[in-house]
């Protein structure tokens, strides 16, 4: 079978997202969310070819869920359940290819996926739509569960993902930043101190 | 909505960043925790008193902050890349 050079990049990039994830992603939309992620974090250049769109869950692309489903049908990811919250892997040689990509990256590329993906890989799936609602609203605005997801309420409970320790020299480094803090060195943000208008 | 206040190490960091879409989604975040400090997945940094939470941004990026409800602020106390920071 002749792969497109379209198809081939998508399949690569669903081949880094299982083999990045100790394979197994939970669900459709958290897939999506993933894929979604690495092309506005790290993969620019796939945002044309993936043409993701406003949805009711957030971002969606119809070539990915086609190319997703393709993928599927030739028995490289498989359902590890079909229940409502369906749970997916890939089989050894499709993660196989995966790894082969991921090596072929440049360093700071395997760095910006291994940290994306282990970032919202402590995430459950509320906390992504909710990082992606607020961090890219044009993709919230047809979301059905927005106003739950971003109400203060919701937020305040949701989004706690627990304590994180910092050895000693972060720890002192902050310490002397809110030090000079009290010292004066702080002023009001205005975001017009850093943008600049645009036509 | 909280006022914004934010350190000169973080001012500088945003002065000096040379990716205008970052530095525009970063900006979106800091309006964001304006509205609702508490509206991204955030870590709360053990054993740090006044307490303070990090959250990640696009591209890797990390922001602390803190929120003083009593004095009706938060203070953007570091932004930087993922290498910059320990976690």
């Amino acid at each position: 079978m002749t792969t497109s050079p379209n198809l081939k990049e998508v399949k690569e990039l669903i081949a880094l997202v299982f083999q990045q994830s100790d394979n197994v992603i939970d669900g459709n939309i958290r897939f999506t969310k993933l894929i979604f992620l690495l092309t506005h974090e790290v993969f620019p250049e796939m945002q044309e070819l993936l043409k993701f769109y406003p949805d009711n869950y957030g971002p969606n692309s119809v070539p990915m869920v086609k190319i997703f489903n393709n993928l599927i049908d030739e028995d490289l990811i498989y359902w590890l359940d079909a229940g409502k919250d369906s749970h997916y892997a890939a089989e050894e040689e499709f993660l196989k290819y995966g790894e082969e990509i991921y090596k072929r990256l440049p360093k700071d590329a395997q760095e910006e996926v291994s940290i994306l993906l282990h970032d919202i890989n402590e995430w459950t799936t509320d906390q992504v739509l909710i990082y992606i609602y607020n961090m890219y609203p044009e993709y919230a605005v047809n979301g059905r569960r927005k106003n739950e997801l971003m109400s203060p309420q919701m937020s305040s409970v949701a989004n706690n993902l627990g304590k994180l320790t910092l050895p000693e020299e972060e720890i002192q480094e902050l310490n002397d930043i809110i030090l000079e803090v009290e010292q004066g060195k702080v002023s009001d943000y205005n975001s017009s101190d850093f943008l600049i208008k645009e036509d | 909505m909280l006022d914004i206040k934010i350190s000169e190490n973080a001012k500088s960091f945003l002065e000096e960043l040379d990716d205008y879409e970052l530095l525009k989604k970063i900006d979106n975040a800091i309006l964001t925790l304006g509205r609702n400090p508490k509206a991204f997945p955030s870590k709360k940094i053990a054993n740090h008193n006044p307490t303070l939470y990090r959250i990640r941004l696009p591209k890797s990026h990390r922001l602390t902050y803190q929120i003083n409800y009593k004095k009706n602020y938060i203070l953007i106390v570091k932004i930087g890349s993922r290498d910059k920071f320990y976690d």
